[in-house]
C-alpha cells in the first residue's frame, strides 16, 4: 500500500495543483488566518462553519480549502497569543508564555516571524510523516473486527474526555452526552425509532453537520456575546518579521522534537493541540543551556510550542483516515467533510483511494506553504485583524451557521435543531462541560455502539472478547494507561506553568 | 447549599430517571438478544453515575463554586433572537429572515451607528442569497 501511496505521488500533485484547488487552497488559508487570529474564534469554528459549503464542491478543491482553513488557523491563534496575551486556541496557550514577553520589549514582529517559520517546518514534516504512517497503520487497521472497533472509539473516547476540559468526570458526562445525541432515530441493528417523540423528521437521526455548526460556532457566538465588552487589551506594535536563519539553525533539535511531540501525540485520537504544544515547550525549557531566559521572551519557547501545535494535523488525520476516528476537533469536522464527499474513511479508505489520500497530502504541504507566505507578508496587518469588532462579526457569522445548517440537506427542521443544539451547547460551556467530547461521542457513538452489540451477540454475551483478541485487548490497555498514567501527567505540565490569566482561551 | 456543580448533578441525575425510563420501555424484538434500549441504558447509566459523584462532591465542597454570571442582557436575547430565527426562516423565507435577524442582534449587541444598522443588513442578506444561489446552487428558502 506504501509503494502505492509514493508512486502515485507525482500524478497526485497534477491532479491538486490547478488553478481552482490552488484559489480554494489560498481562501482557506485567508479565511483560516481571519477566524484564528479573532480571540475566540478558532479553526474548528471555521472549519464547522464552511464545512457545508463544499458540498457542490469537488473532493480536491474541498480538501484544499478546509485544510487551508485547519493549517491557517492553528497557527494564527499565536498572533492574539503574542500581541494580546489572549491565545486564539488551546493550542497556542503555551505560546504567551515567551511571545508575549518578546512584545512587550519590542520584538513581536520577531516573535510572530518564528511561529510562522516554526509552524510551517511543524506542518510539512508532519505530512510527510502521514504519508508513511498512514498506510503502515491502515495495514493494521485491515484486521479490525467488531471488537477492535469498539476499544478504538473507548480509546478515542477516553483521551477527549481526559484533555478537552479541567475535569475528567465532566469530560465523561460531554462524551456520554454525545453518544446519547448519537443514538437518537433508527437502531442500527433492529431499525426500531429511538427517541424520536414521533417526529418524523427525527428519523434519521441527529444531522452531523448542523450538530456540528450548533457545537463549535453557534454556541461560540452566545459565549462571545456573553463576554462582549470585556478584556480590552492594547495591541503590540509589529515591526521586523523577516527572522534570520540562524536562529532556526539553532534550534533544530528544539524543531524536531517539537514535531515529533505533536505527531505522536495527534495520532492519539481525540487529544488535539493542548498537550502537545505545552509539552514541547515544558522540554525545551528544561533541557535548554539557558533556562534563565525562559519566561523573559526567549523566541525558542515560541518555536518549540507553535512546531508542535502545527505538528498535529498531519499527525490527527492519521486516524481519521485509518480507522474513522478523528484525531482532534477538526478533524471531526473533516471527517463530516468527506461523508459529504460520499467517502468513509476508515481501514479501507488509503487501499481504495490512494490517490484522494495523496491529494490531502499535498493539499496539507500547500496549506502550509501559503500559510507562511501570508504569515511573513501579512503579519503588519495582524494587529488590524485583531481590531475587528467582535459585534458586528457575530450576527454574521450566525447567519453563516444558520446556512450551513440549512444547505446540507435543504431542512429547516436541521436548522431548529442547529438553534437549540447551539444553546445546550453554550449552556454546557457556562457549567465548564466541555464541547469536543460531545463532538466526538457524536461521531464514536455510532461506531461504538452497533460493534459493541455484535461482538457481544457473537461471542454469546461474553464481554471477554474485548480482552482475548490482541489488537482490541492492546487499544483497551492503551486507553487505561493513557488515562491512569501518561495523560494525568502531561496535563500536570500544561497546568502548572502559566504564570498569566489563561481565562480568555476559547474552548 | 448546592454550588454549580452540585445543580449540574442535579440536571444529570433528572436526565438519568426520565432517559433510563424512556430507553426501558423502548421495544426489545423477541430474536435481539440485546434490545434497542441497551446501549442508551447505559450511557444514562454513566450521566447518573457521575451526576451522583458531581452533587457528592458539591455537597462536601467547602468553597462553593459560583453559578456562572451570565451576561443576561445579550445572551438571552441573542438566544431568543436565533430560535426566532430558526423559526421565521421558512415562513418569512431567508432574506426577509436575516435582514430582521441582523438587524435586531446588531442592536442587542450595541451597534448604534445607523449606517452599520442598515448597510450590513442589507448587504449581507442580498449578497449571501445571491452568492448561495448562483453559486453553490443552494435552494435557500
Amino acid at each position: 500500500m506504501l509503494s502505492q501511496v509514493l508512486s502515485n505521488i507525482p500524478e497526485a500533485f497534477s491532479l491538486f495543483f490547478t488553478p481552482d484547488n490552488i484559489g480554494w487552497c489560498l481562501l482557506g488559508s485567508v479565511l483560516g488566518m481571519i477566524f484564528g487570529a479573532i480571540p475566540g474564534l478558532t479553526a474548528t469554528t471555521a472549519v464547522a462553519l464552511f464545512t457545508p459549503m463544499t458540498f457542490l464542491m469537488p473532493f480536491e478543491a474541498s480538501m484544499s480549502f478546509l485544510l487551508g482553513i485547519y493549517a491557517a488557523g492553528y497557527y494564527s491563534g499565536s498572533i492574539p497569543a503574542i500581541l494580546l496575551k489572549t491565545p486564539g486556541a488551546p493550542g497556542n496557550a503555551a505560546t504567551v508564555m515567551e511571545g508575549y514577553p518578546m512584545a512587550l520589549s519590542g520584538r513581536a514582529g520577531e516573535a510572530l516571524g518564528a511561529s510562522i517559520v516554526s509552524s510551517c517546518f511543524g506542518g510539512i514534516l508532519a505530512a510527510l510523516a502521514l504519508m508513511f504512517f498512514a498506510p503502515l497503520l491502515s495495514l493494521i487497521a485491515l484486521r479490525f473486527g467488531q471488537a477492535e472497533y469498539f476499544a478504538a472509539a473507548v480509546l478515542g473516547l477516553v483521551c477527549v474526555a481526559m484533555v478537552s476540559g479541567k475535569s475528567l468526570l465532566k469530560g465523561i458526562v460531554s462524551a456520554t452526552v454525545g453518544m446519547l445525541l448519537g443514538t437518537v432515530g433508527m437502531d442500527p441493528i433492529v431499525g426500531t425509532a429511538r427517541f424520536t417523540f414521533g417526529n418524523i423528521n427525527m428519523l434519521s437521526g441527529i444531522a452531523l453537520i448542523p450538530a456540528l455548526v450548533a457545537l463549535f460556532a453557534v454556541s461560540e457566538v452566545l459565549d462571545k456575546a456573553d463576554s462582549l465588552g470585556k478584556n480590552v487589551i492594547e495591541v503590540a506594535q509589529v515591526n521586523k518579521i523577516m527572522p534570520k536563519l540562524s536562529v532556526f539553525v539553532k534550534a533544530k533539535w528544539t524543531l524536531l522534537r517539537g514535531t515529533v511531540i505533536g505527531l505522536l501525540i495527534g495520532i492519539l485520537p481525540g487529544t488535539g493541540p493542548t498537550i502537545p504544544s505545552w509539552l514541547s515547550y515544558t522540554e525545551t525549557r528544561r533541557t535548554s543551556k539557558h533556562p534563565e531566559r525562559f519566561g523573559k521572551g526567549e523566541v525558542e519557547g515560541v518555536m518549540a510550542s507553535e512546531v508542535a501545535n502545527n505538528a498535529v494535523p498531519g499527525g490527527a488525520l492519521i486516524p481519521l483516515l485509518t480507522l474513522g476516528v478523528p484525531g482532534d476537533s477538526v478533524t471531526a469536522v473533516i471527517l463530516a467533510a468527506l461523508m459529504i464527499q460520499g467517502l468513509a474513511p476508515g481501514p479501507l479508505f488509503i487501499a481504495e483511494h490512494y490517490n484522494l489520500f495523496d491529494v490531502i497530502l499535498w493539499a496539507l504541504v500547500a496549506a502550509n506553504v501559503f500559510m507562511l507566505a501570508m504569515g511573513l507578508l501579512g503579519a503588519r496587518l495582524f494587529p488590524l485583524i485583531l481590531k475587528v469588532p467582535t459585534k458586528i462579526i457575530l450576527p454574521l457569522i450566525t447567519v453563516l451557521a444558520v446556512i450551513g445548517g440549512y444547505a446540507s440537506n435543504n431542512s429547516i427542521f436541521d436548522v431548529k435543531m442547529l438553534a437549540v443544539l447551539g444553546i445546550i451547547g453554550y449552556v454546557m460551556q457556562k457549567f465548564e462541560f466541555p464541547i469536543p467530547p460531545v463532538v466526538l461521542g457524536l461521531i464514536l457513538g455510532p461506531i461504538a455502539e452497533p460493534n459493541l452489540r455484535r461482538a457481544l451477540i457473537s461471542s454469546q454475551m461474553d464481554p471477554s472478547i474485548f480482552i482475548t483478541r490482541p489488537i482490541s485487548a492492546g487499544l483497551l490497555i492503551l486507553a487505561v494507561v493513557l488515562a491512569l498514567f501518561v495523560l494525568p501527567r502531561m496535563l500536570r505540565q500544561t497546568n502548572t506553568d502559566l504564570p498569566y490569566e489563561n481565562n480568555n482561551v476559547s474552548k | 447549599m448546592l454550588d454549580r456543580d452540585g445543580w449540574a448533578g442535579v440536571v444529570l441525575i433528572g436526565i438519568f430517571i426520565c432517559g433510563f425510563y424512556l430507553a426501558s420501555n423502548l421495544p426489545h424484538p423477541p430474536a435481539a438478544e440485546l434490545g434497542s434500549g441497551f446501549f442508551p441504558r447505559l450511557l444514562f447509566l454513566v450521566l447518573g453515575v457521575c451526576g451522583v459523584t458531581l452533587l457528592i462532591q458539591s455537597v462536601r465542597r467547602k468553597d462553593k463554586i459560583p453559578l456562572p454570571k451570565v451576561n443576561w442582557r445579550q445572551v438571552v436575547p441573542m438566544a431568543a433572537l436565533i430560535l426566532m430565527y430558526a423559526g421565521l426562516l421558512s415562513p418569512l423565507g431567508f432574506r426577509a429572515a436575516t435582514f430582521l435577524f441582523l438587524i435586531l442582534s446588531l442592536l442587542i449587541l450595541g451597534v448604534r451607528k445607523a449606517v452599520y444598522l442598515i448597510s450590513i443588513p442589507v448587504a449581507v442578506s442580498l449578497g449571501l442569497h445571491w452568492i448561495f444561489v448562483n453559486a453553490f446552487r443552494v435552494v435557500l428558502p
